[in-house]
């Protein structure tokens, strides 16, 4: 039955339409009107997505980092895109990518509650009492004009254009509609007086916004109504309540692919408009009262009932974040038990898990995020590969001396710990990547898309690297058998060096944080290798271990430095600064093989 | 040519940037690299090796971060050399627009 539900409710739509169509000619002029509108805001979000989605997103990124700053980046955001809905997906997608945290995200969504009502204001104050339809003309020719440049920036620009450019002509043929509606039939025959006129047009108010996925749309139509004297003030104000209600359902079907985060913020919106609402509703008399009061004082005409709905709209709004602020601590908990997140697991994706959206800057963060996950993982695992924990040498002031004294065997199924921490992670990895580089993406982002798949991939060399020699390491390292033991020793120091070298740069600050450092280390590197051959030459022309030994040793070197020098790619691709010009400026001066085999040579080496 | 194969690196950027395929880098990006590069010099230079092995290690590090820290000098230079000059507003206005540009597709840019 449930299958049948949407298409049931497309023709129950569908048919209420051509009734009202064939009822009244004027209802389709109204139907087109708000056609118009919404293809309006479907055009602006796009607009702004492409003009400046991942401005946005950097933008947000910086304004999260108190609770007034969250909210007044959801307030001012949503006035300028008039769009709540881009502003709760971006914020649902950046919560889920872990950028920014609950109560940021709850902040912001507060914020563009309070922002949509400036679309109240603009219709009542501006669309109402100018010739808005001889603005849209040049909008629109000028955003078609620009919506078929090549460049991203003039596109999401047209598109931004002709999305306002259709919106006003959605107003202006609503506005005509209602004009001439009015003149056949009086709607306000319908009003309901009382309780039953504020919950059924609560109601109304709430499955008009549902149907047309628009708190805005909802807005626009009771605003044109009540200026047309097609709907009490009454009904209007109770209409608006609703659609403070029906628009939470957008974010609750947006909330349904997202992870456990994006769950949280969901429900946090509804509880929050479901609250302001309802006191809105019981509060509805002394409200009404206030806003006569605020509005004689702004100078807003005792008839001008559209303006006085806008009053009401941005002072409920207000009234649910003076009620919800002192709240917040409460309702983050809430929410937080409400919807557990899952018991973390190492060998599962922990960041590229649900709907991250195709904002460059969320899916490179979940990304990079994940790269750290893959790095620990294999980190942990080569050094118990070579009877090393990784915690020891973190905390080691000394590591030859705790490689030295680490000769207790760490019995472990290599394979099968593998197979948990590091093959699993790296298909959904590239699965990942893979999915993410379908969407149209700048091409800056695609490299870097791809420089963190190579990343995987290097991690994966690594340990498999490891997983050769560990059993010559086992052999050799678990109790002190003279010459060789100490070679064995000196390939663990050196892993261990590279080890900790590489936590110490996933401490480092992100701003501080540059992966140039790594050249650095692979050219001390290749000499270590060079250095390690001569040591077991001589030690074989002294008759200080056997053929045998000394084979197995180069045999395993090559192992462990082909082991470090994939650690280092990969750290060199994982921690590239955020900044897009700072890392291209990375791939610039970094060094290719030749370069690096070329530079300058140590007096050891010398010798 | 002490920067050959940077120089050919740099040429097929401006490729990128001029095709709308790389971000744009400024003067102040590169400062800002050169910071970090010099920070981590700095650390290296501190370090106190206790043995041979270590020193000549150390000895490499400190060569790999003076010779990085020499590339980045190097780009920033091409990077100011081939900025638009910064002409005074009134004779700015008179320039030709072919002449304001000396860089290949300085003004291309991605977001």
């Amino acid at each position: 039955m449930t299958r049948f539900a949407p298409l049931l409710q497309l023709g129950l739509i569908l048919g209420l339409l051509a009734l009202a169509f064939w009822l009244s000619a004027d209802a389709q002029h109204i139907a087109a009107g708000i056609a118009l509108f919404l293809l309006g805001m479907v055009m602006l979000e796009d607009g702004f997505k492409g003009l400046g989605g991942s401005v946005l997103a950097r933008v947000l990124q910086r304004a999260t980092a108190s609770l007034p700053r969250a909210m007044g980046f959801g307030v001012l955001a949503t006035t300028i895109t008039q769009s709540s809905s881009l502003v709760s997906v971006i914020s649902i997608s950046f919560l889920s990518a872990g950028l920014i945290s609950l109560q940021a995200g709850l902040g912001i969504i507060f914020g563009a509650n309070l922002g949509t009502t400036s679309g109240a204001w603009l219709i009542a104050g501006v669309g109402l009492k100018v010739d808005i339809a001889a603005y849209a003309m040049p909008l629109l020719a000028f955003g078609a004009v620009l919506m078929f440049q090549r460049a991203a920036g003039l596109r999401g620009g047209g598109q931004v254009l002709i999305g306002i450019g259709l919106i006003f002509l959605g107003i202006a043929f609503i506005k005509a509609g209602f004009d001439a509606f009015s003149a056949g039939f009086d709607l306000t025959r319908l009003a309901l007086a009382g309780l039953a006129g504020l919950a059924v047009y609560t109601l109304l108010g709430a499955a008009a916004t549902v149907v047309m996925q628009s708190s805005h749309a909802t807005m626009l139509l009771v605003i044109t109504a009540l200026a047309s004297g097609q709907i009490s003030y009454e009904n209007a104000l109770a209409v608006a309540i609703g659609a403070n209600i029906g628009t939470t359902v957008t974010a609750l079907i947006g909330a349904a692919s997202a992870n456990y985060q994006g769950k949280r913020l969901a429900l946090g919106h509804l509880i929050f408009n479901l609250v302001t609402a309802l006191t809105a509703l019981a509060l509805i008399t002394p409200l009404r009262g206030l806003v006569d009061h605020i509005s004689d004082a702004l100078g807003i005409g005792a008839q001008d009932f559209a303006l006085r709905l806008a009053v009401f709209h941005t002072l409920f709004n207000l009234m649910g974040i003076a009620l919800m602020l002192p709240l917040m601590a409460r309702l983050v908990q809430f929410l937080e038990r409400r919807i557990a997140a899952p018991a973390p697991s190492i060998s599962q994706p922990r960041y590229i898990t649900g709907d991250l959206g195709d904002f460059p800057a969320t899916i490179l963060a979940a990304l990079r995020n994940e790269l750290r996950h893959l790095r620990s993982n294999a980190a942990s695992l080569i050094c118990e590969g070579l009877n090393l924990r990784l915690e020891d040498l973190m905390h080691s002031k000394d590591i030859p001396l705790t490689v030295a004294r680490a000769r207790q065997p760490i019995r472990l199924d290599f394979e099968r710990h593998y197979e948990d921490k590091i093959k699993s992670l790296h298909a959904a990895i590239v699965d990942f990547a893979a999915q993410k580089a379908a969407l149209p993406l700048p091409v800056p982002a695609l490299t870097r898309l791809q420089e963190l798949r190579d990343a995987a991939g290097a991690l994966v060399r690594a340990v498999k690297a490891v997983k050769h020699m560990r059993e010559n390491a086992q052999r050799f390292t678990t109790a002190d058998m003279g010459e060789i033991s100490h070679l064995y020793d000196s390939l663990r120091i050196d892993l261990a060096n590279v080890l900790t070298e590489i936590e110490r740069l996933d401490g480092t600050e992100p701003e501080a944080r540059s992966g140039l450092g790594v050249v650095a280390e692979r050219r001390a590197l290749a000499e270590g290798g060079r250095r390690a051959t001569r040591t077991v030459e001589a030690a074989l022309q002294t008759r200080r271990i056997t053929a045998s030994d000394a084979t197995s040793f180069l045999n395993d070197s090559g192992y462990a430095f082909e082991s470090m020098r994939a650690l280092l790619d990969a750290a060199q691709l994982i921690y590239r600064p955020e900044n897009e010009a700072e890392a291209e400026i990375e791939r610039l001066l970094e060094m290719d093989e030749d370069e690096e085999k070329g530079g300058p040579q140590s007096e050891d080496h010398l010798s | 040519m002490a920067h050959e194969k940077l120089a050919e690196r740099l040429g097929a950027y401006y490729a990128r940037l001029g095709a709308g395929k790389a971000h744009k880098i400024k003067a102040r990006d590169v400062e800002k690299v050169l910071a970090k590069l010099r920070a981590r010099r700095a650390d290296l230079a501190e370090d106190t090796p206790d043995k041979p092995e270590k020193a000549a290690r150390l000895h490499t590090k400190i060569s790999t971060a003076d010779e990085l820290i020499g590339r980045a000098e190097w780009l920033l230079s091409e990077l100011t050399r081939m900025a638009p000059p910064q002409a005074a507003p009134a004779e700015a206005e008179e320039m030709p627009a072919s002449e304001n540009t000396t860089a290949p597709s300085a003004e291309a840019k991605q977001d």
